[in-house]
């Protein structure tokens, strides 16, 4: 039997010190440091357009920072962030004419968990929509289809960019149960979001970010 | 994982409304207002035909060459793959590879029927074939290159013709040397020899070039 959740040993963390980002040539903060490490959610709070997806693509490796750095590690030696992080983007990346099983199987292929695709879709209650193209889910059903490709994934860190955006409280509280069993085994997420906090493991840290950061610098 | 790429690139096309034969379509309307525009006389025709069906293939690339990344690129596919460990090497080679079998291979089987408008000999339909062939893989190259090095910019496709036409006229000038030369030589004709190297090079340096880019695209 597959399990969709196998336990995560290795210990693995990100750290940022001292980080500045700009996006379109606009540093939008300086100076944050983050950490994070087994069994940790770090939650990012702040309102549109702060600069949160920034951040997140900074700490998956796709920005480079203007100044400070970030690092990854495994058990204590630096990797590649692709090594133990799966982005989960604001806005989906399913090809719409795909159909939802292909696009999932595509993805788990890809990282070598071909056997988890249909395991991951009845989880997330897509199973009857196998055979539905991407573009024809509702706007709940790609962020469910989405969730199922960081479970296929099967790495230590998520990190999501309003996993819980345009989704109704039934909903909600499934996805919040998801990251729960994540966290459970060993994961660690990194959620940005404009709603408040949610306490989905034992350790949840919040960052806020605010336009005053970068005033208050030099 | 190349096989995989190249697969659902194949099966995004097919399922794209047709939209992966507009270079085809290009390919035949330029060789049609060609012959009318010559006044359709054979005579006049025939021995400019291969330049003709040359520059309906290389317009028709340039004009799909803004497509191999674009749409990977706009909705975060490109960001996802490299999260999900593919090499960009094996990335580009994936998208050359598709490119060649979606957008030029359409292009070289309609050759002998383009040949038709031109009422060519059998040689030289050969010749052309062979000659287009052996330039597809330069081409393909060079247009990954260009598109990984422009992916994101908007107004990326008049660069893109602009960045490849300096490679592709020494495609030109040894295919067409090579059209001509097989009449006399058959394949042992010098040129086929100088389109296969500049094929090699093509790959060679274009693909890692185009991965170098597309790694810089993406952090």
């Amino acid at each position: 039997m597959l399990n969709l959740f196998p336990k995560i040993n290795g210990k693995v963390r990100i750290s940022a010190d001292g980080l500045a980002l700009s996006r379109g040539g606009v540093e939008l903060f300086r100076d944050i440091t983050v950490s994070l490490s087994r069994e940790d959610i770090l939650w990012i709070h702040g309102g549109n357009g702060i600069g949160k997806t920034t951040l997140l693509e900074g700490l998956c490796g796709l920005l480079r920072p203007d100044l400070g750095r970030i690092e990854w590690a495994i058990d204590g030696a630096p990797c590649e962030a692709s090594d133990i992080i799966a982005y989960q983007p604001h806005l989906s990346f399913a090809k719409a004419v795909m159909s939802a099983g292909e696009e999932l199987s595509f993805w788990a292929k890809l990282r070598g968990a071909e056997g988890l695709a249909d395991l991951a879709l009845d989880y997330v209650g897509l199973a009857s929509k196998a055979h539905v193209p991407c573009g024809k889910l509702s706007a709940g059903q790609k962020r469910r289809l989405a969730l199922a490709k960081l479970i296929v994934s099967q790495k230590p860190i998520w990190i999501m960019d309003e996993p819980t955006a345009a989704i109704d409280k039934m909903g909600r509280d499934k996805i919040d149960a998801l990251i729960g069993a994540h966290i459970a085994r060993g994961g660690s997420a990194i959620i940005a979001s404009h709603s408040p906090a949610r306490a989905l493991g034992p350790k949840v840290r919040k960052l806020t970010l605010e336009a005053a950061n970068l005033e208050a610098a030099p | 994982m190349i096989i995989g790429l190249i697969k659902r690139d194949i099966t995004l096309a097919l399922r794209s409304g047709g939209a992966w034969l507009y270079g085809l379509f290009f390919f035949a309307v330029f060789i049609a207002l060609s012959a009318i525009a010559l006044g359709g006389s054979h005579e006049l025709m025939r021995p400019i035909a291969p330049a003709l069906i040359w520059l309906a293939l290389i317009f028709s690339a340039m004009l799909s060459f803004p497509s191999i990344f674009r749409d990977d690129y706009d909705d975060g596919t490109l960001t996802q793959l490299k999260l999900s460990g593919v090499s960009p090497l094996s990335l580009c080679m994936a998208k050359a590879l598709g490119f060649t079998l979606l957008s030029i291979l359409p292009l070289i089987l309609s050759v002998p029927i383009a040949a038709l408008f031109f009422d060519l000999p059998s040689g030289v339909i050969m010749a052309s074939l062979i000659s287009l062939c052996f330039a597809a893989p330069a081409i393909a190259s060079y247009g990954t290159l260009a598109a990984a090095i422009l992916a994101g910019r908007r107004s990326g496709g008049f660069l893109i013709v602009l960045m490849t036409t300096p490679f592709l006229v020494p495609l030109l000038i040894f295919g067409l040397e090579a059209v001509s030369g097989y009449e006399a030589d058959g394949l042992a004709a010098l040129e086929f020899r100088v389109l296969i190297g500049l094929s090699l090079i093509g790959t060679s340096l274009g693909l890692p070039a185009a991965a170098a880019a597309l790694k810089a695209q993406l952090e």
